[in-house]
């Protein structure tokens, strides 16, 4: 009978231990994953700003891609001009220069 | 006196081209007095000229202007993407860390398992004992039960 008591008390003192054990390994793991979804929050913050940096660059490539035909624009005004210069007689000449000057 | 008219006339002619050549002869641009001004003068290809170089210095005023706003949009693009580098780096660390973590969240659970493995196997033979003791105490007891 006293033996029966041992064992069970025995037993009863490893159940608590792997009780206790196995709340702790469940107590970790929130905590790791608590972490887990803060660091993950973290990241979708990143990304949120990586999509905000891509909007950035997607304009002002858009605005250097404007610039570069304004520059070919100026290009070509510049070749229609002298073409027209070419072409003027005297007074149209003068008109250009009171133009200029003035 | 034929030949007095004919030197003459040779003569005349000879100044005549003279006079012409040194018309020719003048440089343009020329400074002249016109009145009170003092003008400065262009043949018309020299003015041609001065016009087509006043368009090229007006082009390249342009294009210097556009070229300043382009290196600022330039800059902007790379210190955008210096971020994004950045960022992409900050991302790279944070996924190293949730994987780290996951990990060790795997090797908890594996560890909560091997115990609710043992914890069975444990239960399954308590189960068996109860079974066991239930049916030998049963039998003792019907048996001493008879004795008596």
């Amino acid at each position: 009978m006293l033996l029966c008591v041992v064992a069970l008390k025995l037993l009863n003192t490893n159940k608590n231990f792997s009780n206790q054990r196995a709340k702790d390994l469940k107590n970790q793991r929130k905590q790791s994953e608590k972490l887990v979804a803060e660091k993950e929050r973290e990241v979708q913050s990143l990304r949120r700003q990586l999509a905000t940096d891509e909007i950035l660059i997607d304009e002002s490539l858009s605005i250097v891609n404007e610039l570069r035909n304004t520059k070919k624009e100026v290009e070509t005004l510049y070749v229609e001009r002298i073409q027209k210069i070419n072409t003027l007689n005297a007074n149209e000449l003068k008109a250009y220069f009171d133009d200029e000057l003035n | 006196m034929n030949l007095i008219k004919r030197t003459t006339a040779i003569y005349a002619v000879f100044l005549t081209s003279v006079a012409f050549s040194q018309h020719n002869m003048i440089k343009y641009p020329s400074v002249e007095l016109k009145g009170t001004d003092t003008v400065i003068c262009f043949t018309m290809p020299q003015g041609r000229e001065l016009a087509k170089r006043n368009e090229e210095r007006k082009k390249f005023e342009e294009i210097v202007n556009l070229q300043k706003l382009e290196l600022q949009q330039m800059d902007s693009i790379v210190s955008s993407q210096q971020r994004m580098i950045e960022t992409y780096k900050s991302i790279d660390e944070k996924q190293q860390f949730i994987i780290k973590e996951v990990k060790g969240q795997v090797s908890l659970c594996d560890e909560q398992r091997v115990l609710i493995e043992k914890e069975l196997k444990k239960q399954k033979r308590y189960k068996w004992t109860a079974i066991i003791s239930g049916i030998t105490l049963n039998a003792l007891t019907i048996w001493i039960t008879q004795k008596l």
